[in-house]
This record gives structure tokens, C-alpha cells and sequence, in this order.
């Protein structure tokens, strides 16, 4: 196609031959079964706005694309032509421990993050799914919420600064290197959760945590599946700082735990100083009585493996299914939504109010009902990932709030709609 | 509707919040020309309306008339971000005052705009809950106002500041439409609205309900009072403690200056021969309480703190708290007036920039005191003087404009908390470049496109606030106002 030609070439010249590609490799960045025409690694800020600007020259879509761990969310691209790949922007700009703050190009993997900040006793506690291969970029892009979201926050809340690249080609920044800072619209939370449809963010500034002394991991195997969610909230109303508290079904316990009680496990993390995990432990066997079949304790050594496996429950919980459904309600709700994962696999963040549910693409009709049920408790589903046939028939976000208004927003950063068309917003 | 006559905007505005709600008297308008910083701008209307309803009511009558409109929390916001620079209506919210709804097993309380930040706990208190965002001015100020101002305070170190404790919002845009924005579920789809809304200072709408996070109290607070004999001593200790991985719920710190006014008037006990205090909370678990303070009390000893005090009870510990919570209206009495800046910088630069104030204040002939938020890296400079002095004001300004270069020049930022409002807007430009700011421009289009809302704000301007205000008389007629 002439198109490809010319693109190629305005490509190679920006960051050179060995930085873009055009032949088959570019279905390994395919999106909802399209690959785009070229895909580019640009290593700076310039040579992002650069392709940016080239892009919109012609008119072309544009999609952000990190460790492609949650490409699976959105709608499918209106359309697709480059796939802006943000690994090679990968720097550390600046970490000061003693302030507790670190900036970061967007492309650093979270795991390479997290080994920086171990080093020097502090973490970032965001969990995302695909540790290994997901950049700080995606994280704050996808704004999803990790496993101790409850705890701890979304990502928007640890981020201080943002540099994005917008629609228009033009370098933004928002925020600061600093815990606070209210100078000007706050950018940052505007990005996160924007899904690479507002820029391309480039850079970050996080705000980073002391790592707790030490974590421990109750797992508690359930007789029977009705009082999973149940027993989770009465943890969470009943025992102070739980760092988290998950539910899985029997199946997924089995694999990720080696046990696999018929009512499936409640997990509950506690980090602290030894003794007030020790008193929180017994607390929580106190609040779950009889009710437990068993009772173990991961610590040490082992909870670091089993930690990671949890964060990335889209392959092992959801191992070959082909749908993962992400159901978000106000936290007190999430006990109504027991029947519909009964038999099923799941991970559900008890305390935050999250189910990632794994299954067939079998039953749309089932879909639209569970997607009316979390809008009548106030909340929403959200597809991470579906077969296209399943996405043509059931939208992957709920209708948008205020849909006009974000529409106008969409077009204040990017005015002739290029970056992730039609993913989020149109 | 008619066309615009004399007094019709008077009757428009009654029509929409009742004959009672709306003044226009000169003397009455007089209190709402200012907020808590320096500017003036006097009304021309000030309306109370009751209702969500009433609020578009107002604003639509304010669409129809062309005339601008700003809302009004409490008032005690530091920045001008009340004050209507070009004239038009105030919509004062403090009679939408209601905490509608408190949801325990979601941990939200659902309030309107003119709460008063500190009823949120004190309602839910007795249930073992508080809201953590506390604003020194908690007892005045309105939630409305720290969710325009994404107020922080001092215990918003442990637990972030407003904008991390917002889940939704009700809002009247300033066309006149009603919108929720957020929710209490996690994660929903589309952007953050509810987090551009906070801290837009009032220029992209009027927030009419708010939903906020409830946390649960702590298990167990310990509260010290450190006292030093040098300033440097005590800002080392405040980086050191954060580098030593305890992020305290509170360190304030207050330095001789301050002492010297609160200790009158306050009584809480501070030593007026100390050159500074530190003010540290710990709170959490019992055991990590006693862990961390013990780390704190090592690191205080370390840098040469000559006494570390602790309050034994629940009384000592609100005595130490009234004195920093009672610290700025100390310090007003101390001079005629005073102008309170709001920089930050990265912590670990706190001794630098403490000397840099101390220089400047040398170097402007001014006395400076330091209350602030040290835990952030948030100062807050409070410059002494007399505006009758001549020229007073305006050396004034350019010593806390010289305070803020060295913040920014120091990694940090002009405003942590207090926001941008009248005051620092030209100084925008020293963080952010063109495109950024054009950004930002574009982004309040969306929301505020004829610029009724709150207009002159925030962004740099090339008029002085008193140009934009315009004469009192010119606009008076226009708007149909009787001036006697
Ligand atoms: C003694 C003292 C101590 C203080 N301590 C702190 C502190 O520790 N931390 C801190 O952050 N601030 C502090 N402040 C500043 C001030 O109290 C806060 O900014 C507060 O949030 C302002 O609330 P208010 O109700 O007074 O708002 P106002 O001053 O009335 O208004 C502030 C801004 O909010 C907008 N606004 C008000 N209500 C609404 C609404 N419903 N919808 C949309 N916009 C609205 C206004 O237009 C204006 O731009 C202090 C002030 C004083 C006087």
C-alpha cells in the first residue's frame, strides 16, 4: 500500500531503520485481531511528538503500547496504523529516596522499578497484572487498580507529575517532583485511566512507600462457596489494615495455592512490625471461627512467588479462557454478586470492590445482566479481554458518564482524534 | 425571556432563591469583596440558594444576563479564589450545609457543598470513623472549598490530601446542566473527572454534593512535641525521619517567630526560648506505633533536640494540636497584616530553602514566620508587615515572589495546597511552558467556554486585578444596580 511506503520511510527517518517495523512482526502488536501498518520504538520525547505529528499529518490512529498486558481492554481501534511501542523509553530520571520520590520514563517495566526501589527499602504498591512485562506507562494508562487498591489507592494516586505527548503532537506536563503541588489542573489524574487516548504519556513522577518490615498471607480454605464474600467483608469491617483481601474460587486455589477447599480460598495480607501481624492474624481467626475448613500462613520466602502468581491471575486463573470480565461495585455490594461467579473461575478483590471473572464467551444475554446488575449496585463491567465476535455484540466499557463532556476533552488534547480512536471515547 | 432592564437581574436571581437569599446593599456586599489573602473584589450580587436546582437556577440567569459568577465556600481561602475579579454574582454555599448520607459498610458520607470540613468527623467520630483531609481552617472552612482548592492539612501526609478522598461529585456546569461525575465503585470507565474537578478552583463548575472517603480511626496515636535550639537541627530531623521509612500521620513544624504568637494567645505549651518545634504524630497499629516513635525519638536525639515531650493524654494532645491549629490567627496578631505563601519543596531541600526565607526576609526588611506542613516539604512563610506603609504591598509581593523562585528552583512548586487563584498566576509561566499551559486553557473551554465562571483565574494574566474589576459604577449601571 502507498501509504505504508511513505509512512515507512517518514518512520525510518525518525528513529531509524532497526526502530520500526512493517512486515509480519507488527501482528505481534496486533489489537482485537488488527495489526497496525508500522510499529515504532521511539527512545526519546522528540521523536515521539515527532511520530505523533506525522501522524496526524495524515491522519492516522495511533496506539500507545507498553507491555501489552492489558490490550485486551477497550473497543476494538476505529483505526489502527501505529503502534507507538514506549519500551526504549526507559530511563530513570531521578530518584531521591530520602524524598520518597522517583521519575521515570514511561517504558521502565514495573519489575525493574521494583528492584530499584527494593534496593533502598521502598516500593510502589501498585500490583499490576503482568508484573514481568508491564512499563509504568501502561499502569498509569490503564489506571486500574492493583490487588491492595483498598489499601493503598489506584494508581492515580501515586502519581506527583506526568509528560505526555497529546493528540496534537505537543509535549504536556502536569504536576511536579513533589508530595504536593496544586499549581494548575491536575493532568495527572486526567491521563490516568485515559487509556492512550488523550497522549502518550512519556514520562512520570511517582511518590514511593517505605516497604513494611514484613507481610504475611493468611489463606483460608472455605467448606463451601456461599460464604466467601461474606466472611471477606466481615474481615474487612471486623480486623484493622488488611493490605488486601482476595477471594478465589477452588480451581484457581488449587493452582496458585496447591489447595483447592470446595468453597474456594480467602486470602488476607497483613504488613506491619511481627507483633501486630501476629494480633491480626488472631483476629481474623477469631472473626473466621468455624467457618474456615483450614487455616495457613504464607510468610517469608514463600509469599514474594505467590504474590506475583496472584498479580497475574489474566494467565493462571484465567488460563484458557477466553474471557476476562472485570466487574468494579461499591465494595459493600460485592456479596450480591456471588451467584453469578458460583462454578466459575475468579479473582475477587474482596476489600476494593473488584471481581476479575474468567469464562466462556458463551452467553452474551448472561453478560448484559450482569452488566445491568453492577449498574444498578452503582458500579461497572468492563471487558479486559473477549473474542472480537463477543466485543461486536457487548461494548467493553459501560456507556460512558457525561459522555459529551468527555468528548470535548477528548478533543481539547487530541483535536483530530488519533490516538486510540474509538478504544475509549470515539 | 425579556430583554435585560433595569433591576431585571435583581429580579431574575430573587425569582430563582427567594427575595431573602439575595443582597445588593453595598454595606452588606462589603464582607464578600475579600477572602482570606490579600486581593479585593466586591460583588454585585451575592445569592444563597438552598438546592442543586436553585445553584443552575442562578447560573442560568447568569448565562442569560452575560454576568459573571464565582462560588463562595466559607471564605477563608488564601489565594483570592473568591473573589470576583470582574464583578457579578457570588453563589455562597454555605446554606447547602447538610451531610445527607453516611454509608459505613461503603465507608462514604455523601455532603453538600457548605459542610463544614470539621462536622464530617465529628459526625462520624462516635462510629470509630473520620474524614482525613483536616485543613487548619477545618472548623470554618467549607468541603466545597477544599475540593475547589484540593485542600491539603496536616495529616494529609500519611493519607494524601482531598483530592485522593473524593470519590463523586455532583456538579452545575456553568451553562446551567446538572452532572454526577464518579462514583463510589472503583475504576470506572472514562476519565477522571471528579479528579480534574479538584483542585480546578473554581473555574470549570459548581460542585453541589460531594461524596467523600470515610476512613476508620486509628488503633492507637502517639503525639510529641520536639523542641530544638537551632531551625537547621529541626528541618534535618524532618528529612531524616521520612529517610528513615516513617511517613508520621503529622510533622508540623514552627519556628521561634510563630511560638512567639501562638504562645500567648494559644497557651499549648511550646517554649518561647526554642528556636523551633516539631510537632510528630504516629499512628496505626499499636506495636508499629511504638516502633516508629521510638525511631522518631532517635532521630530527633540525633539531631540535638534538647527535649522531647509527649502528650500523655487525649487533652495534652489536642493542647499541642490547638497551638498549631491556632497558629495563623496568632500570627495575625502580631502586625497589621500578613501574606502567607504556600510553597513546596522536595523535603530533603528544607534546610536550604528555610535559610533562604530567613535571607529574604533580611533582605525585604520583613519578619517571617514559619508554621508549616514539614512532612511535605510544604512551607508556609508568613510575611509580617503594614500595608499603610507606603510601598509595603508591593515589596511584599516581591519577596514572597523571590520565596517561590527558590522553591521552584529547588525542584518544587509555587502552591501545595492554597492554590494559584489572583496572587501567583503570573508565576505560572516558572513551571509551566506554553503548550502546557494551552493545554490547560483548552481543557477549561470544555467546561467553561464563555468564561462566566469564576473568570481571571489561575492561568497568567497581562491585566492587574484591579483592571479586571473595572469601575464600580460603570458596572453597577450596566447591571441595573441601584448605587444608592
Ligand atoms: C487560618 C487558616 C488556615 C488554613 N489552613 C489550611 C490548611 O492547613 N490547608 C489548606 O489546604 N488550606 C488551608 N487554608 C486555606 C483554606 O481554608 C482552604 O483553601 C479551604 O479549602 C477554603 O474553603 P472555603 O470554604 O473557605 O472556600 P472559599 O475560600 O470560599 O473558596 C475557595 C475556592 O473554592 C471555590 N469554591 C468554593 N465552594 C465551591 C463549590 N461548591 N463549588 C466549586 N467551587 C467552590 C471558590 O470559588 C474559590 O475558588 C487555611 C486558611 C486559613 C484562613
Amino acid at each position: 500500500m502507498a501509504v505504508s511506503a511513505d509512512l515507512r520511510e517518514t518512520l525510518v527517518g525518525l528513529v531509524g531503520p532497526e526502530n520500526v517495523l512493517t512486515g509480519p512482526e507488527t501482528l505481534l502488536y496486533a489489537v482485537d485481531g488488527v495489526a497496525p501498518k508500522a510499529v515504532v520504538f521511539p527512545e526519546t520525547r522528540d521523536q515521539v511528538r515527532e511520530i505523533v505529528r506525522a501522524a496526524r499529518r495524515e491522519r492516522l490512529g495511533v496506539l500507545p503500547f507498553g507491555g501489552g498486558t492489558k490490550v485486551g481492554f477497550g473497543n476494538p481501534p476505529a483505526a489502527y496504523d501505529i503502534a507507538v511501542v514506549t519500551r526504549r523509553l526507559n530511563r530513570v530520571v531521578d530518584y531521591s529516596p530520602a524524598d520518597l520520590t522517583v521519575v521515570v520514563e514511561a517504558g521502565l517495566g514495573f519489575d525493574r522499578l521494583t528492584d530499584l526501589l527494593r534496593r533502598e527499602g521502598q516500593f510502589l504498591p501498585l500490583d499490576p497484572v503482568g508484573p514481568g512485562r508491564s512499563t509504568v506507562g501502561g499502569i498509569v494508562a490503564a489506571g486500574l487498580g492493583g490487588l491492595r487498591r483498598a489499601f493503598y489507592g489506584p494508581p492515580r494516586d501515586w502519581v506527583l507529575g506526568v509528560a505526555a505527548v497529546a493528540g496534537d503532537g505537543e509535549l504536556i506536563r502536569g504536576g511536579g517532583r513533589t508530595v504536593k503541588n496544586v499549581s494548575g489542573y491536575d493532568l495527572c489524574r486526567l491521563l490516568a485511566g485515559s487509556w492512550g487516548s488523550l497522549g502518550i504519556i512519556v514520562e512520570l513522577c511517582f511518590k514511593v512507600f517505605p516497604l513494611p518490615p514484613e507481610d504475611v498471607l493468611a489463606v483460608l480454605g472455605l467448606p463451601a462457596p456461599a460464604d466467601l464474600f461474606g466472611l471477606g467483608r466481615d474481615v474487612w469491617r471486623q480486623v484493622p489494615y488488611p493490605a488486601a483481601i482476595l477471594g478465589l474460587d477452588a480451581e484457581s486455589a488449587r493452582t496458585l495455592t496447591g489447595r483447592g477447599p470446595a468453597g474456594g480460598a480467602l486470602l488476607v495480607l497483613f504488613s506491619g512490625v511481627r507483633p501486630d501481624l501476629e494480633s491480626q492474624l488472631s483476629q481474623l481467626r477469631s472473626v473466621a471461627g468455624g467457618r474456615a475448613e483450614f487455616f495457613e500462613v504464607v510468610r517469608d520466602d514463600d509469599l514474594p512467588g505467590l504474590w506475583a502468581r496472584l498479580c497475574d491471575h489474566p494467565d493462571l486463573v484465567g488460563r484458557d479462557l477466553p474471557v476476562w470480565v472485570r466487574l468494579s461495585v461499591p465494595p459493600a455490594e460485592i456479596g450480591a454478586f456471588a451467584p453469578n461467579v458460583a462454578g466459575r473461575r475468579f479473582l475477587a478483590d474482596i476489600a476494593g470492590g473488584i471481581i476479575n471473572l474468567y469464562r466462556e464467551p458463551d452467553d452474551p444475554a448472561g453478560m448484559v445482566d450482569l452488566r445491568r446488575r453492577a449498574n444498578a449496585a452503582g458500579g461497572s463491567l468492563a471487558l479486559g479481554r473477549a473474542p472480537a465476535a463477543l466485543k461486536a455484540a457487548f461494548p467493553a466499557w459501560d456507556a460512558l458518564p457525561a459522555p459529551e463532556l468527555m468528548d470535548r476533552v477528548k478533543r481539547a488534547l487530541d483535536p483530530d482524534g488519533i490516538l486510540s480512536p474509538g478504544r475509549l471515547v470515539r | 425571556m425579556a430583554a435585560t432592564g433595569n433591576g431585571s437581574l435583581l429580579s431574575a436571581l430573587r425569582e430563582v432563591v427567594g427575595p431573602e437569599a439575595v443582597l445588593y446593599d453595598p454595606d452588606e456586599l462589603a464582607v464578600y469583596e475579600y477572602d482570606g489573602a490579600l486581593d479585593r473584589a466586591r460583588p454585585d450580587f451575592v445569592v444563597f440558594p438552598q438546592t442543586a436546582e436553585q445553584v443552575a437556577g442562578v447560573v442560568r440567569v447568569c448565562n442569560r444576563y452575560g454576568v459573571p459568577f464565582v462560588a463562595r465556600g466559607a471564605g477563608t481561602g488564601l489565594s483570592g479564589g473568591a473573589i470576583p475579579v470582574r464583578g457579578g454574582v457570588l453563589v455562597v454555599l454555605t446554606r447547602m450545609n447538610r451531610i445527607q448520607q453516611v454509608d459505613y459498610p461503603n465507608r462514604v458520607a455523601v455532603v453538600e457543598p457548605g459542610v463544614i470540613n470539621v462536622t464530617v468527623t465529628e459526625e462520624v467520630a462516635p462510629d470509630g470513623y473520620y474524614y482525613a483531609p483536616d485543613p487548619s481552617s477545618q472548623k470554618a472552612c467549607t468541603i466545597g472549598g477544599n475540593v475547589a482548592e484540593n485542600s491539603g492539612g496536616p495529616h494529609c501526609l500519611a493519607y494524601g490530601v482531598t483530592t485522593n478522598h473524593v470519590l463523586a461529585l455532583d456538579i452545575v456546569l456553568p451553562d446551567g446542566n446538572m452532572l454526577h461525575v464518579g462514583g463510589p465503585a472503583p475504576d470506572r470507565p472514562g476519565y477522571d473527572l471528579t479528579g480534574l474537578l479538584t483542585g480546578s478552583e473554581g473555574t470549570l463548575a459548581i460542585f453541589t454534593r460531594a461524596w467523600l472517603r470515610l476512613m476508620r480511626q486509628p488503633e492507637a496515636v502517639r503525639t510529641f512535641l520536639a523542641i530544638f535550639d537551632r531551625l537547621d537541627d529541626a528541618s534535618e530531623t524532618v528529612s531524616d525521619v521520612i529517610a528513615h521509612g516513617i511517613v508520621p500521620a503529622a510533622l508540623e513544624m514552627m519556628d521561634k517567630l510563630t511560638i512567639e504568637a501562638v504562645e500567648p494567645a494559644v497557651k499549648a505549651g511550646y517554649p518561647p526560648e526554642a528556636e523551633a518545634v516539631l510537632l510528630i504524630e504516629v499512628e496505626g497499629l499499636r506495636e508499629s506505633v511504638d516502633v516508629q516513635s521510638e525511631l522518631v525519638r532517635q532521630v530527633c536525639q540525633f539531631h540535638r533536640a534538647r527535649e522531647i515531650r509527649e502528650a500523655e493524654t487525649l487533652e495534652a494532645r489536642e493542647r499541642l494540636w490547638a497551638g498549631r491549629k491556632g497558629a495563623l490567627g496568632a500570627l495575625g496578631r502580631l502586625a497589621p497584616n500578613y501574606c502567607l505563601q504556600d510553597g513546596v519543596v522536595p523535603r530533603t531541600k528544607l534546610p536550604w530553602i528555610l535559610r533562604r526565607v530567613a535571607e529574604h526576609g533580611r533582605k525585604y526588611g520583613f519578619r517571617i514566620a514559619n508554621v508549616f506542613h514539614a512532612g511535605d516539604g510544604n512551607l508556609h512563610p508568613c510575611i509580617l508587615f503594614d500595608e499603610r506603609e507606603p510601598g509595603a504591598t508591593e515589596r511584599v509581593l516581591e519577596c514572597a515572589a523571590a520565596i517561590l523562585k527558590d522553591c521552584v528552583d529547588a525542584g518544587g512548586t509555587i502552591t501545595g495546597e492554597h492554590g494559584v487563584g489572583v496572587e501567583k498566576q503570573n508565576w505560572m509561566p516558572w513551571l509551566f511552558s506554553e503548550a502546557d499551559l494551552d493545554a490547560m486553557a483548552r481543557l477549561k473551554r470544555c467546561f467553561n467556554p464563555k468564561e462566566l465562571l469564576n473568570p481571571g483565574k489561575v492561568f497568567p494574566t497581562t491585566k492587574s486585578c484591579v483592571e479586571l474589576s473595572g469601575d464600580v459604577v460603570e458596572r453597577a449601571e450596566k447591571l441595573g444596580i441601584p448605587l444608592v
